[in-house]
């Protein structure tokens, strides 16, 4: 039997802003499926980026449990948590955060050598992802060499080419232009579709929200809203954007 | 090997400022090497000329003979030293020497010589530095009542090679004056020209009443197998009235000031790595603080902090092995070049003539750099970047991922 790939139960997280208690996320519960396409979203400040971080194993509730994958993340020391984001989650940020002095395929590669998959599998699977993003051309360049565009399929690349079982964006369009956001959105889409994988975006971008299938609303840290459709825009639209 | 490659490339992002902390630890090491080379030249030039002048790698005499030079204090059968020895192993030399005091008269003046020395002629030239420094005139011959004296010891009496002096001191028994002739004078620099002074050994015994006894057996050896060379002749002559002293303990004076050299060595090596440490540390703790949200984003991707430490240390490390390369680079030549060439000494003791118990050091010094020197000096380069980086390292490990990603 299948158990949720999120699940999160009363989840506090204050922290200290000055001599101000800030109540970032204030008694959350959710939970996310397998194969899910889901938004978070909701006005700057309203705690969105904490909940992502809380679900990316990247920070601590001060109440409440968050598992991943069956597991209570808050009992994990530092190196069973890098571990666990190693092997279960991806990673996609707004601002690309690519390696500079790696090329695209490097970038990509990074994960898979980090958890000791030999050479030549390696060399395999990132072709085949980099195909997959239409890249594969694109290979040797760094990121200083690529648009935004390009360098956000490549950190899209490199969330998901070591099947992790969560992928988190944190605003994976806010730096691009529309046309290239709908093509980068299409592509996640296509990836959930065809690969199972779990799709989880922070973003107060509507365009992110008519792709997800499910979007949760947040308003000073509490969930106030949320709603499931029975498609999302990358269920219907085929591929026809190149970034 | 992606580690080793990003590490590799994280020490070029900053070309300008590797360069910089490149130059600093590269000429610290080129200035080390040779700095180092120069002190085991000077030593090694030390070490042979008082051991050419004044003892041997390893010498025999009467027990007493190293508190008090004193004639009565002499090894009486020599000969019976040689043949408890047996046959000398192949590059071995043998001399023998009678050390004394005297006084030497011209019709113009006199010269106190506090180190009159009665020399085995053919095997003090092999071994001596006194043939090779005579300005006029020629080493000893036997038979020939000839004397060797310094040239600051000929201006003073006016003489020179073919005049006759006479020389007065105290043999074993008596009071004895006899007249030489001027057979050579040396220059061999400082007070020796003038205190020094060589007769041959069958005419000193003769003059001073000593019979077959000499002062001193000097034994001249290759350097490094002097230690074991004084242990075998100890044991074999352990059970004669004789001492038998490794150079280091027949001239102390020499040896605590290759000790005093040493350590002050040891003191400016660690002043200069203390600087360059800051240096490095410094440079390393900016390009960590400069890559925080980089590495935090490592480590969101699941790099372990360990990985981040090692990934840090890797890039002190090559630092420290280019730096080793550059510095070799500039450091080796010039090593080998004034290995070549020579350092005049006077030139670092300012235009003074260096002496030490009773040599002056006049020959040019040629730096020598071992191969063991050279690699424990690279192993300290290396040891020492790496170890500067540990701080920044660590601090690299524990960047929070979570405050790194909110940094621009």
């Amino acid at each position: 039997m299948s158990h949720p790939i999120v699940e999160l139960q009363d989840v506090h997280k204050e922290y200290k802003q000055g001599k101000l208690e800030v109540k970032a996320v204030n008694g959350i519960d959710l939970t996310i499926e397998p194969g899910e396409f889901t938004a978070i979203c909701g006005p700057s400040g309203s705690g969105k980026t904490t909940l992502l971080n809380l679900i990316g194993c990247l920070d601590t509730p001060t109440r409440g449990s968050v598992h991943v994958d069956g597991k209570d993340v808050s009992r994990l020391s530092d190196s069973a948590l890098a571990d666990l984001r190693l092997r279960k989650i991806g990673f996609v940020f707004q601002a690309y955060n690519l390696v500079p002095v790696l090329t695209a395929f490097e970038n990509v590669e990074l994960v898979l050598a980090l958890q000791g998959v030999p050479a030549a599998e390696r060399k395999k699977r990132v072709l085949a992802i980099l195909d997959e993003v239409g890249l594969a051309e694109l290979r040797h360049r760094r990121p200083m060499d690529m648009s935004g565009g390009q360098q956000q399929r490549v950190a899209v690349a490199r969330a998901v080419v070591a099947n992790p079982k969560l992928v988190l964006a944190d605003e994976p369009t806010a730096n691009l232009d529309s046309h290239t956001g709908a093509a980068l959105l299409q592509m996640m889409a296509d990836l959930n579709r065809e690969h199972q994988v779990t799709f989880l975006f922070s973003t107060h971008d509507p365009m992110v929200m008519d792709y997800s299938r499910r979007i949760v609303r947040i308003v000073d840290g509490k969930i106030s809203s949320d709603d499931t459709k029975a498609h999302g825009a990358g269920d219907r639209i085929p591929a026809e954007v190149e970034a | 090997m992606l580690l080793l490659k990003m590490a590799f490339r994280n020490l070029w992002r900053r070309r300008f400022r590797t360069g910089i902390t490149l130059f600093a630890i590269g000429s610290s090491f080129a200035l080390l090497l040779f700095f180092v080379g120069l002190t085991e030249g000077s030593h090694e030039l030390m070490i042979d000329l008082a051991i050419r002048m004044q003892a041997g790698h390893v010498i025999v005499q009467a027990p007493e003979f190293q508190k008090e030079r004193a004639l009565e204090l002499r090894v009486t059968h020599p000969e019976k030293v040689l043949e408890r020895i047996g046959p000398l192993p192949e590059g071995w030399v043998v001399t023998q020497r009678i050390f004394t005091t005297g006084l030497l008269r011209s019709a113009d003046g006199s010269v106190m010589l506090d180190n009159l020395m009665a020399v085995d002629l053919e095997n003090e030239k092999k071994i001596s530095d006194v043939p090779r420094k005579i300005v006029r005139g020629a080493w000893l011959t036997s038979g020939e009542p000839g004397i060797l004296i310094g040239e600051k010891a000929a201006r003073l009496l006016k003489v020179d090679v073919g005049d006759k002096v006479v020389l007065s001191c105290s043999g074993l028994s008596q009071k004895v004056e006899e007249r030489f002739v001027v057979a050579g004078v040396f220059r061999i620099g400082g007070d020796s020209d003038r205190g020094t002074a060589m007769i041959g050994l069958a005419r000193g015994q003769v003059l001073l009443g000593m019979g077959g006894a000499i002062s001193q057996l000097a034994f001249f050896m290759p350097s490094e197998t002097s230690r074991d060379a004084a242990r075998m002749l100890s044991a074999k002559l352990a059970d004669l009235p004789v001492a038998v002293l490794h150079w280091e303990e027949a001239l102390p004076v020499l040896t605590q000031l290759l000790w005093v050299d040493d350590v002050s060595m040891q003191v400016f090596i660690f002043i200069i790595l203390g600087i360059v440490a800051a240096g490095i540390m410094n440079t390393v703790l900016m390009s960590v603080m400069e890559r925080t949200r980089e590495l935090g984003i490592l480590k969101s991707l699941g790099m372990r902090p360990s990985s981040i430490f090692r990934l840090i240390m890797t890039e002190s490390t090559m630092l420290g092995l280019l730096a080793v390369v550059v510095g070799a680079a500039v450091g080796l030549p010039l090593v080998y070049y004034f290995a070549r060439v020579g350092i005049d000494p006077m030139a670092l003791t300012g235009g003074e003539v260096m002496e030490m118990e009773g040599i002056a050091f006049t020959d040019r010094i040629h730096p020598v750099l071992r191969w063991g020197s050279g690699l424990t000096l690279s192993g300290i380069i290396i040891v020492m970047t790496v170890l500067s980086a540990l701080w920044p390292a660590f601090r690299a490990m524990r960047i929070l991922p979570v405050k790194a990603l909110r940094q621009m």
